[in-house]
């Protein structure tokens, strides 16, 4: 953990290691979901119809 | 499956672009950029996203395919608000008197949202248009301490006619857009506005990232970066933690907002996808919360000005909200100090702008509902729209008068009008509202529904997700949210007002609480009437 600052007598602290970890987690999810809606958005009506 | 009475919407959209721009303009509003920080930094920074994307996949989703689903259905019967869409699927399994009853509840209920939020969402877009202003026209450079930005606020909600310049442009701009129609107005709008706001949030996002240190060497941009997303588990032991993730994603994607998604559905051709659509809202609206708002927020507050917006939200529990309205433009305005005041003036142009846009792009939504119901009546658009408008300055004035009416006071102005009317309806009525529709649309009352959401879809939803998630355990987190919200909320320190004036805040309460009952009530009637004169007679 570190120490990122003291706010009226409360430490603040960060841990950059699991917060890189959530954060790509979520980062992750998000771009799953965009790549897989957008793509098949961009993709002709036909196309997407002959889907199995 | 539709009767033959079917005719197909009244208008449609011109692009399936136009629509998802638009679709996603109306999920995506403030939440995103301010409330979303402000509860993952109170509800255990990145531990938060586990019981917010569980939301998002058994709350979220499925109710906005759910909505989507109702409106398309509707628009085939040029049924485009909530009240007679909800009318023609209680028809299905109830007599006439009892689905127009059904019908009557979520038309009033619409009414009520539609009109309390745009109300106080509209004053709340017209502070930010004044400092996108300040911004603009590089006077937010005399801004350079938090103490002139709490004066700059503080009058601008003391103020009467200082708080009505922003409010009524605000105003005007909404109706400028929603008056000319689907296509000519808000396809149009949300085609200009959401690429910029999009731009805005990444070019943001880029400058968080990139610009690390622009004041000290040890507020590093990552590190307000690392103090968000840093893992808080105990806080997952906290049943208010799964509450506050359902009840970010519920806000944040506008479902249960009086029936606005599916009055943007309703313009959807009969075989037009639904399915698809819904995710990639929902995906556009993930990105300007999760990437752009997870980003932007603490990481330049901390970068232009230390440790204090955090220990503001963290340590006071002061909202992001106020941060942007009262802190922020400071550091923006410092920025000058060090010779960047350019610089400075540019991005606070950008942040500001880009919460107007986010506000006013979700603003449409709302209004272009309202006017939807005076359309019923027989009213032209442009003259629904005028009396939308009017309708919503009359009801959105005590807000601007609120403030002014505490001036000499030491606690400041009120904003108990607000508040009230913020709880009641833009959190407790959502959620009911939400609650209603998987009931009476769900699985068990209106069983052609999951059909209806595959129809031309590009996309399969499966089976399970609408007869147990969104027919079962969303209900079930519904009735948990509708109990945790009042439980959870002060609603006795939102409207207190200090002495000599303690009447003050709860007769404002008392204004809001009876605004809403004559709307309900109007709501009602109208819902009754055009069921009468023309849905009940289409043989649904």
């Amino acid at each position: 953990m570190e120490v990122i600052g003291n706010y009226s007598g409360t430490l603040l602290t960060a841990d950059p290691s699991s917060a890189t970890i959530f954060a790509i987690i979520g980062w992750t999810i998000v771009f799953i979901l965009m790549a897989y809606s957008l793509s098949r958005c961009m993709r002709k009506p036909a196309e997407v119809a002959k889907r199995p | 499956m539709a009767s033959q009475n079917a005719v197909g919407p009244r208008e449609t959209w011109a692009s399936r672009m136009g629509l998802i721009l638009a679709m996603a303009g109306n999920a995506i509003g403030l939440g995103n950029f301010l409330r979303f920080p402000g509860k993952v930094a109170a509800y255990g920074g990145g531990a938060f996203l586990i019981p917010y994307f569980i939301a998002l996949f058994i709350l979220g989703l499925p109710i906005m395919w759910l909505e989507w689903t109702i409106g398309r259905y509707g628009g085939q019967y040029r049924a485009h608000w909530i009240g007679p869409m909800m009318y023609i699927i209680a028809r299905k399994r109830f007599s006439n008197g009892a689905a127009r009853a059904i019908a009557a509840v979520f038309g009033g209920l619409a009414l009520v949202i539609g009109v309390m939020i745009t109300a106080y969402y509209t004053n709340i877009l017209g502070w930010s248009a004044f400092w996108a202003g300040m911004s603009i026209s590089g006077s937010i450079m005399q801004v350079t301490t938090v103490d002139t930005a709490v004066s700059y606020f503080v009058k601008l909600l003391s103020d009467p006619l200082y708080n009505l310049v922003p409010f009524a442009i605000t105003l005007f701009f909404l109706y400028i857009i929603v008056s000319p129609g689907i296509v000519r107005g808000i396809e149009r709008a949300a085609k200009i506005m959401m690429p910029l706001l999009f731009l805005f949030a990444i070019g943001l996002v880029i400058t968080a990232f990139v610009w690390r240190t622009p004041v000290k060497p040890e507020w590093d941009s990552l590190k307000g970066f690392y103090w968000l997303w840093t893992p808080r588990y105990e806080k997952l032991a906290d049943p208010a933690t799964w509450l506050e993730g359902a009840g970010q994603i519920f806000f944040s994607l506008s479902v249960g907002i009086g029936g606005i998604i599916p009055t943007y559905a309703s313009y959807l051709r009969r075989n037009e996808d639904v399915a698809l659509g819904a995710l990639t809202t929902v995906a556009l609206n993930e990105f300007a919360e999760v990437i752009c708002g997870g980003s932007i927020a603490f990481m330049l507050g901390y970068a232009f000005g230390g440790e204090t917006p955090i220990g503001l939200v963290y340590v006071d529990g002061k909202s992001p909200f106020s941060l942007t309205m009262y802190v922020y433009p400071a550091f923006f305005g410092n920025l000058g100090a060090i010779g960047v005041g350019a610089i400075g003036a540019v991005l606070a142009s950008l942040w500001y702008l880009l919460l107007w846009f986010a506000g006013a792009t979700s603003a449409m939504a709302l209004v272009n509902t309202v006017v939807e119901v005076f359309q019923d009546l027989g009213v032209r658009r442009p003259v629904g729209a005028l009396i939308c408008t009017a309708i919503l300055f009359v009801v959105g004035l005590p807000i601007v008068i609120e403030g002014s009416m505490t001036i000499p006071y030491e606690w400041g102005p009120t904003t108990a009008y607000l508040d009230f009317t913020d709880f009641v309806v833009g959190s407790f009525l959502l959620v009911v509202f939400a609650l209603l529709e998987t009931v009476f649309a769900g699985a068990f009352l209106w069983k052609e529904g999951y059909e209806e959401v595959n129809r031309g879809g590009w996309v399969a939803v499966p089976k399970w997700i609408w007869t147990v998630v969104l027919s079962v355990v969303a209900p079930v987190y519904l009735v948990a949210m509708v109990l945790w919200l009042p439980y959870s909320t002060k609603i006795g320190r939102l409207i207190t007002t200090g002495p000599p004036l303690e009447w003050l805040g709860p007769a404002l309460a008392g204004l809001s609480s009876a605004i809403m009952v004559v709307l309900f009530v109007i709501g009602f009637a109208i819902t009754y009437r055009v069921i009468d004169k023309k849905y009940s007679k289409l043989g649904v």
